[in-house]
């Protein structure tokens, strides 16, 4: 060989790559111009088409004609077990009919048996790998495996359910069943596999000689001699490269992976066979199986149909292109799952709309290594470097499928390290100053390695459970009106959707999982506080409070009290903000006796628990409790129950600080304490009694000092509540007098919420907060007489509560800051008044905080 | 502007070689014991280090040309050096996952690093190019796409290239005859 030959080659090898149906005549030109370099091109040509098949038809045959016969001759024993006659040979055994020798019924079994004396490692292995696949699946559909051992020559035996019947396509064939017999046949076939699947188990042989169909048309499928447990440890898939040529797949060809998809191929094949009465392949030649490796289109089963029962003219359409979607080349293009081949089977039979050519599998993200994970913050370099570790180690898993064992090694370290994140390294910063923006990007990253995971390998409930919770813990960081968080309400709004889905599909299954339970009902809480329409989240949260409330007249324990806790505050919050206020104080109530209840099944002792579906600390509940008195608080403000308000804000005052006094501490928490001292100053200004002001303006001072020290935190709640600690002070200084202060202030906290809107635009309460903010401006900038300023504030309050109208038609608080800048802005009021019937000139300016 | 590798001067290649190797190498120590080796993580990662550091490469596909080279010689030695220490004992083998030339020969869809560098010689010799993909696709783990790019020729050409490559390497490291 010299690099002239090799060019040479290289020209005919080319060619046969581009035009397999001219392979002959390539050949013969080969021949003709040098027998040498002819045999030198067969011999690379056969290596491209089949890299294991040649060697490993060898092996086979070398093993047929070198091992010690075992010797199982007809009456001979083996176990338990008679032998009556043979059944078949196949390449790593020998199945017998057989029956019990102490059973007085006779019962007869399928008795397989090693072929040879094991001396063949490989093949004992696949009989101990039937073993272990068979035991594990149990249906209708799939010949039961009943008992199994070694015989005194220690070979491997087992005994299978005997199907007396004939393989499915003389089965279909000698019958004459016409397309819908044959489809109901074939149906039980997928659903076999579709059984299988589910059990991580692939065929990986299906072919007609493998499925027998009994008397009573019962298909029962045989032999998972060549299938794995697709999570089996012990074998890796490259030792286990076997298959019958005429139903191979491109990938069992070419050596790739084996999935789901290398199943879905063979079932193509089968229901091509059985409609058209012949395989679209020739046989398993060397040329044959070196087009089916290469994009060419099989011909539509009916253009072959020569079977007198199958009408051409039915088959003709969808059911071609089933069968052709089945088949395509490549594993990604096909039906992702035997279901999604049978669901579309059903759908032609139903007569609706096949799916026919369904988006190609989404490719899963690779880049792991690369992605920016340096901007993180310094304390966590360590946990960063776990990570990029774990990128690597979830690509690896996908890059090498076929070594099995190191890809189930990786999988569980990943997924342990994403729990890591989640749980602990999540828990242990939530409640460090200036972390959020590293959470998120922690948490996203965990996500995102639980995403690829359950994606790669399917979730199992567990694993569902985390990634439920991952979400939660994202959104949760990203937005909502509690906690500390980064104020992306519509990133948070997906994420908890995203958890929402997964919970309450597990829900359905376990719905005794307190778990499960407190999660889903937390989401829906923090959704329901996120959804700008009021109606809409009223909506939402009344559904799931029927749900709560029957899981707490079912289970009085702590996780099912917290969720209906929250569940009815939602409720009740969205109640309030439609202006419905009789039925949120009603709300607020049942969330406070839930509180109630709960408090004796408190602990003390402040002891790490996990997020959901457990006690709470004893710190915890006296918070909650003070966060629905809170809001009561508000909504008392929100009908002029002045005085009430003004007992009902000392009465959460005093719970928070309780709260506080029993350990609770970290940035969320600190918020309220402050806030609460505004809740208090703002319920002592409503009265507008003189002899109060002096110490509404002493509350306000304290929110103010706290608020400005929580705001080194850099979140968006911090700047809101700085924000609000402004507006409560600057309207007590108007009040008292103190008019230019009281504007600075004012005009302070309109610059904090304008930030807020800017970043965050979805989220309603903020563009409310900023209206109200501007109208108290606009009416602080009236008595100092600066009619200019007070004209652009309103106009801003009008302009903004008009826009967010839009989409939340039934907020209250929005008509309320619309009807207070609308009496000031001209050529405005008379036409909004008549339309929603609210009065025009300021109500008592209350509608400050929404927490 | 991006630059052929000819035109990159011997003296720059030289130099980001030698931190390249040095880099991959230490890499490669690292993770000895583990089960596989993946060879674009590793190339992935010297590339952020690289990227920080001062050696020079006229482009990427100049850097991964480099990075091919460097890693061939860089698992070749580390697997001498295994057979070294084992010496007499069971041949340790490094994987190059994701690919299709398993040795059938080990049934563990492993391929023996040492066994395709001499073959990679030998095709060198007729079919320079040919050797040259083969080397990214194992030693880089790069996409036909990718080394159509990295050595500008079209796709078609590199697949046939390698089709042809993967055989012939096939059959020279399959089971003895």
């Amino acid at each position: 060989m010299n690099a002239a030959d090799w060019a040479q080659l290289k020209d005919w090898f080319g060619a046969a790559l581009d035009t397999p149906e001219d392979i002959d005549g390539i050949m013969a030109e080969a021949e003709r111009r040098s027998p040498e370099l002819a045999e030198e091109l067969r011999s690379l040509l056969r290596e491209h088409a089949a890299p294991l098949l040649d060697t490993k038809a060898v092996r086979v045959h070398a093993a047929s004609t070198s091992g010690p016969l075992l010797d199982t001759p007809v009456g001979g024993e083996v176990g338990p077990y008679r032998i009556i006659r043979e059944l078949g040979r196949g390449g790593s055994g020998i199945v017998f009919l057989a029956e019990r020798r102490d059973d007085q019924f006779h019962r007869q079994v399928a008795l397989k048996v090693l072929r040879y004396v094991s001396w063949d490692r490989r093949t004992q292995e696949l009989l101990t790998g039937e073993r272990a696949v068979l035991s594990q699946l149990q249906h209708a559909n799939i010949a039961a495996l009943i008992d199994w051992s070694t015989a005194a020559d220690s070979t491997p035996w087992l005994a299978m359910e005997f199907v007396d019947g004939m393989p499915i396509d003389r089965y279909c064939h000698t019958h004459g069943l016409d397309v819908s017999q044959t489809l109901d046949v074939f149906e039980q076939v997928c659903e076999a596999v579709q059984y299988a699947h589910r059990h991580l188990v692939v065929h990986r042989d299906l072919k007609p000689g493998n499925i027998i169909v009994t008397h009573a048309g019962v298909a029962k499928l045989l032999d998972f001699g060549i299938s794995k447990r697709v999570e089996d440890a012990t074998v890796t898939s490259t030792g286990l490269r076997q298959f019958t040529p005429a139903y191979a797949s491109p990938e069992q060809i070419k050596g790739e992976p084996i999935t789901a998809a290398t199943d879905v191929y063979a079932l193509g094949l089968i229901l091509y066979e059985l409609l058209a009465g012949t395989v679209p392949h020739a046989s398993g030649t060397v040329e044959d199986l070196l087009r089916r490796t290469q994009d060419r289109p099989v011909t539509a089963p009916s253009a072959r149909a020569t079977l007198p029962s199958i009408s051409r003219v039915a088959i003709h359409g969808d059911l071609d292109r089933i069968v052709l979607h089945a088949l395509e080349p490549d594993p990604e293009s096909r039906y992702p799952s035997v279901e999604r081949l049978l669901a579309d089977i059903q759908r032609f039979r139903s007569g609706h709309p096949i799916e026919a050519r369904p988006p190609s599998r989404v490719y899963l993200a690779q880049k792991f290594v690369q992605r920016n994970v340096l901007a993180l913050s310094l304390a966590l370099v360590a946990t960063v470097a776990l990570i990029v570790g774990a990128g690597v180690a979830v690509w690896n898993a996908r890059e090498a499928r076929r070594a099995q064992v190191v890809a189930e090694k990786r999988f569980e370290e990943v997924r342990t390290l994403a729990h890591w994140v989640i749980f602990d390294a999540h828990d242990a910063i939530r409640r460090i100053p200036g972390t959020v923006a590293v959470r998120r990007d922690l948490l996203a990253k965990a996500v995102e390695y639980l995403d690829q995971l359950s994606a790669e390998h399917g979730a199992d409930d567990a694993l569902r459970k985390e990634i439920a919770q991952a979400y939660i813990r994202v959104g949760y960081s990203q937005g909502g009106l509690a906690g500390t968080n980064l104020g992306n309400t519509a990133a948070s709004m997906k994420n908890y959707r995203a958890a929402l889905n997964i919970l309450d599909s597990l829900w359905l299954i376990h719905p005794t999982d307190e778990w499960i339970g407190a999660a889903r009902f937390a989401a829906v809480y923090n959704l329901s506080m996120m959804i700008s329409n009021p109606a809409d989240g009223a909506e939402f949260a009344r559904r799931y409070a029927t749900e709560v409330d029957a899981w707490v007249r079912r289970n009085t324990a702590s996780p099912p009290l917290q969720a209906a806790e929250l569940v009815h505050m939602g409720l009740g919050r969205a109640l309030r903000a439609m202006g419905q206020f009789d039925s949120a104080l009603e709300q607020f109530d049942v969330a406070l006796a839930a509180d109630r209840k709960a408090l004796p099944l408190s602990r003390t002792d402040n002891a790490p628990r996990p997020m959901f579906g457990t006690w709470l600390d004893r710190s915890q509940n006296l918070f909650d409790t003070g966060l629905a008195e809170f809001a009561r608080t508000e909504t008392l403000l929100d009908i002029g129950r002045v005085d009430d308000a003004i007992a009902n804000a000392e009465k959460a005052r005093a719970l928070f600080a309780q709260s506080k006094g029993e350990g609770l501490g970290g940035p969320s928490d600190q918020r309220m304490f402050a806030r609460v001292h505004g809740l208090v100053a703002r319920a002592l200004w409503a009265s507008h009694r003189p002899a109060l002001i002096d110490k509404a303006l002493a509350a306000a001072s304290i929110e103010f000092t706290a608020a400005t020290a929580n705001v080194a935190d850099g979140n968006a709640t911090s700047v809101r509540d700085l924000a609000e600690a402004h507006q409560h002070l600057g309207n007590i200084l108007v009040a008292r007098g103190d008019l230019q202060d009281g504007i600075e202030h004012l005009r302070s906290a309109i610059a904090g919420m304008d930030g807020l809107v800017t970043s965050d635009s979805v989220f309603l309460v903020n563009r409310v907060l900023l209206a109200g903010m501007l109208n108290d401006f606009g009416a602080a900038s009236v008595a100092a007489k600066q009619d200019a300023a007070a004209d652009a504030a309103y106009r801003r309050a009008f302009g903004l509560m008009l826009e967010a109208g839009k989409g939340a038609p039934t907020s209250f608080d929005v008509k309320r800051e619309r009807s207070r800048a609308e009496g000031h802005v001209p050529g405005t009021a008379t036409k909004l008044q008549s339309r929603d019937g609210l009065p025009r000139n300021d109500i008592a300016a209350t509608s400050y905080g929404h927490y | 502007m991006p630059t052929s590798p000819e035109s990159s001067t011997p003296a720059d290649f030289e130099d980001g070689y030698q931190e390249l190797r040095a880099l991959a190498g230490a890499y490669v120590r690292r993770f000895s014991d583990s089960d596989s080796l993946q060879a674009t993580a590793l190339v992935h990662e010297v590339y952020l280090k690289l990227a920080k550091g001062s050696a020079r490469f006229a482009d990427r596909a100049h850097f991964i040309r480099t990075a091919a080279k460097a890693m061939r010689h860089i698992l070749v030695d580390h697997a001498r050096a295994r057979q070294r220490v084992k010496h007499g004992g069971e041949l340790s083998r490094i994987t190059l996952g994701g690919f299709d030339i398993a040795d059938p020969a080990t049934t563990t869809g492993e391929l023996d690093v040492l066994m395709l560098d001499d073959a990679l010689v030998r095709l060198a010799e007729w079919d320079a190019r040919q050797a040259q993909i083969v080397e990214l696709r194992f030693f880089v783990g790069l996409t036909v796409e990718e080394a159509a790019e990295v050595l500008s020729i079209s796709e078609k050409t590199v697949k046939r290239d390698w089709a042809m490559a993967r055989a012939w390497l096939q059959r020279e490291l399959g089971p003895a005859a």
